[in-house]
């Protein structure tokens, strides 16, 4: 079985490529579905359901242009889901992309840092 | 005459979840563009992504108005678009309720409905407006009238001032 999750993005949803093998976790593109809960759901249930492949010091990326408000509840129940990957053996780190000059993508990172609990870096291209 | 320093998209036709991302498409562009690059020009295309993402939900017929300005002076949109009464009436009371907070209010408000409340029947979060509200937008106001049995064209408009 792969533990490979890969989705392609499409004009309304971003690329979602979570590979625990490499390392690599990344959510880039823009993200405005009618069903935000509906996209965001079998990642949150893959991550709970290959959380063992995880390994500490994995880096979840997200690089989104845009996002409407229902993705950003559905992207904070999903970084609720990583959060909830740290344990005494295990640390996470979750990097926020924000171009120069967005102030969206900055507050909203905030916004959620603060109710997240956990820091969510602010990484400025 | 052609002013540099103002950018304007009048868009009236159908909407649905792919005409509503080559919107919000646009509006990235115009709001990013050289000429009017600020630097809140990205918060004020979330205004807009949220108030054409509401018509795509809310919306009882395919049939929109969006009207996107920015200037020297700020941001103005209006959007006018068909809505069954529920819902109608449900935006009106949401804006009235939301233009009566205070900034702390709106956002104990906002950290309610991300932590405590499930998604809609339609999908929303309940958090564009608030989002909207949250945004210091100068003018927020929403007019409903009644087209017909369960039929009502709702307008909003929106004024931002640059910060």
């Amino acid at each position: 079985m792969s533990n490979v999750l890969h989705i392609e993005r499409t004009r309304t949803t971003p690329l979602i490529h979570f590979d625990p093998g490499q390392g690599h976790y990344e959510v880039s593109g823009i993200s405005t579905p009618i069903n935000s809960f509906g996209f965001y759901e079998p990642v949150r249930a893959w991550l709970e359901q290959t959380a063992h492949y995880i390994a500490d010091g994995a880096v979840f990326r997200f690089d989104l242009a845009y996002f409407n408000s229902a993705s950003m509840k559905a992207l904070f129940m999903l970084l609720q889901r990583i959060r909830d990957l740290e344990d005494p053996g295990r640390k996470v780190r979750i990097e926020w992309i924000v171009r120069e000059d967005d102030e969206f993508m900055s507050e909203s990172a905030d916004s959620m840092q603060e109710l997240l609990g956990m820091p969510i870096h602010q990484v400025r291209v | 005459m052609l002013n540099p320093r103002r950018h304007m998209i009048h868009y009236e036709g159908l909407l649905d979840e792919t005409s509503g991302q080559c919107l919000m498409d646009m509006v990235m562009l115009s709001a990013t563009s050289e000429r009017v690059m600020r630097r809140n020009s990205r918060k004020w295309c979330s205004l807009a992504i949220e108030l054409i993402d509401n018509a795509i939900r809310y919306s009882s017929h395919d049939h929109i108005s969006f009207y996107w300005e920015t200037n020297p002076d700020g941001l103005v949109i209006r959007l006018r678009n068909s809505a069954n009464e529920k819902d109608a009436m449900r935006l009106v009371k949401a804006v009235e309720k939301l233009r009566k907070m205070s900034p702390p209010e709106l956002d104990d408000l906002f950290r309610c409905q991300m932590l405590n409340t499930e998604f809609g029947e339609k999908g929303g979060a309940g958090l564009g407006l608030i989002q909207i509200a949250r945004k210091g937008v100068r003018t927020m106001e929403v007019k409903a009238t009644r087209r017909g049995p369960d039929h009502y064209i709702c307008e909003t408009f929106i004024e931002v001032k640059p910060e």
